[in-house]
């Protein structure tokens, strides 16, 4: 048995959940044995039960904290929003996405005229306010960023 | 600044004496002669007469030097012009951005390699026969009017073409320029705005000018015409433009001194939308009705089955019949 087959098998079962093996080849026998809190899927699956209520807790202490500070980004124009540049295209931004001041976010089109709308700010994406494709009005709300 | 023997050809069409140039360049007879030599080399076509002396007869097709003295002047500062270019509405962004280049900058390119419509779509961009320019202005407008731009660049690009290959040129809501319901160019206008005012704006133009039947792609046949196809002769591209730019720059004046109003009746008379049934596609809906006018903003108010009025911001139309 060579190194490079041991490697693979090893690798194999990081992502099983089976912590002993025992292979047998051209007469060379092999035990792997893996301790059952090394293994990362362990650890993933133990986390969901710990984590989630301190990123509640987070969540609502910057809530709390922040909703006076958080800008709001509005359309200059009646038109129509976009999330992309194009259908095919990627989002400018995701949500929860870090932007600099001037960084595009979105276009809102009227009459072929297309306006890409820019961040005022750096911070943090928070939330979509308005649908891909969805028709706006002058000054609506489209995007609140945290400039944390 | 010495004055550039181009500007002196050009500022007048009827002959200048050798003597007359080499005075008001400060130069020689015979460095006179060899300027000459350099622009002819260039392409301009320049008529020599023994006693009267020289007469610029021709400018190659889109050359800076030629267009600029042509339109300068309260609006139109610059003119750059580009072999090749991705888009021109992207350069003058960038180029903008960059190197804040002059409101009133024009970027006119030979050919683009994508040239760009609504939406990411592509325009046809083949070189030596098109008109692909993006104007960089930085309009006195409020921005809740900035969609007067895209009725600006209608009415300028319909007249434009009206005049300069004696076509009936009409608008198809808000702003394809249309002849006999094919596609003859497009306008596409990219702004940087914020709620308190316009910083930027680009307006592109795409025009077919000297494109022939067998040029478009096999799927633009049907829906893509020319200013060649048209008039029925080939139309230089230098000339639209300097009309173009004059045009732009006479209803700009008239939208910032007069207000809307005149601007958004030229566009009703030269509008072949208004009246018609229509089909218009709005991302993945689509709805008809009757294009009854456009409001005071150049939106489409389309008059729908019901009768009630639904106003239009943007989308693609398609006549149905």
């Amino acid at each position: 048995m060579e190194l490079e087959d041991l490697k693979e098998i090893i690798e194999l079962l990081k992502e099983t959940d089976i912590t002993e093996l025992q292979v047998e080849k051209d007469g060379t026998k092999v035990k792997i044995k893996r301790e059952k809190f090394l293994q990362p899927f362990e650890i993933a699956a133990q986390k969901p039960s710990v984590v989630p209520v301190q990123e509640t807790i987070v969540k609502e202490i910057v809530a709390e904290d922040s909703e006076q500070r958080l800008i709001t980004i509005t359309s200059p124009i009646v038109g129509t929003f976009y999330r992309a540049p194009s259908p095919e295209a990627p989002s400018f931004i995701e949500i929860g996405q870090r932007v600099k001041k001037g960084q595009a976010l979105c276009i809102i089109e009227a009459m072929k005229l297309m306006n890409e709308i820019e961040s005022e700010a750096d911070g943090v994406v928070v939330k979509a306010l308005v649908e891909n494709g969805q028709p706006v009005e002058y000054g609506e709300p489209l995007f609140l960023i945290d400039p944390a | 600044m010495p004055e550039s023997i181009l500007n002196l050809l050009t500022s007048c069409d009827a002959f200048v004496s050798g003597q007359e140039i080499s005075t008001r360049l400060g130069v020689t007879r015979a460095a006179v002669w060899k300027k000459i030599s350099g622009l002819r080399q260039k392409g301009f076509v320049i008529e020599a007469v023994p006693s009267k002396g020289y007469r610029l007869i021709r400018a190659p097709d889109l050359a800076a030097d030629y267009l600029l003295p042509r339109v300068k002047g309260a609006l139109w500062k610059d003119i750059l012009v580009r072999d090749t270019v991705d888009s021109t509405n992207d350069l003058a962004i960038s180029l903008a951005a960059k190197e804040g280049i002059t409101p009133g900058t024009v970027i006119i390119a030979d050919r683009q390699k994508s040239g760009k419509g609504r939406l990411g779509r592509r325009w046809e961009s083949p070189g030596g026969k098109n008109i692909y320019m993006s104007m960089v202005i930085r309009p006195e407008l409020a921005p809740r009017d900035v969609t007067m731009l895209t009725v600006l660049a209608a009415v300028a690009g319909a007249r434009t073409i009206q005049k300069t290959g004696n076509i009936p040129v009409t608008i198809k809501w808000p702003n394809d320029l249309m002849l006999a319901d094919k596609k003859l160019g497009g306008i596409l206008t990219e702004v940087r705005a914020d709620p308190d005012r316009i910083n930027l704006a680009v307006i592109g133009i795409g025009i077919n000018v000297n494109m022939r039947p067998a040029d478009f792609p096999e799927e633009l046949r049907n829906i893509a015409t020319s200013v060649r196809s048209g008039a029925g002769h080939a139309v230089a591209r230098n000339d639209i433009i300097i009309e173009l730019l004059r045009e732009l720059e006479h209803w700009y004046g008239i939208l910032t001194k007069e207000g809307k109003k005149p601007l958004l009746h030229a566009w009703r008379k030269d509008s072949s939308t208004l009246g018609r049934k229509v089909r218009i596609a709005i991302g993945n809906t689509t709805m008809s009705g009757i294009a009854e006018d456009i409001d005071d903003n150049g939106m489409l108010q389309l008059k729908m089955h019901s009768g009630e009025l639904r106003n239009i911001s943007a989308g693609d139309i398609t006549f149905l019949r």
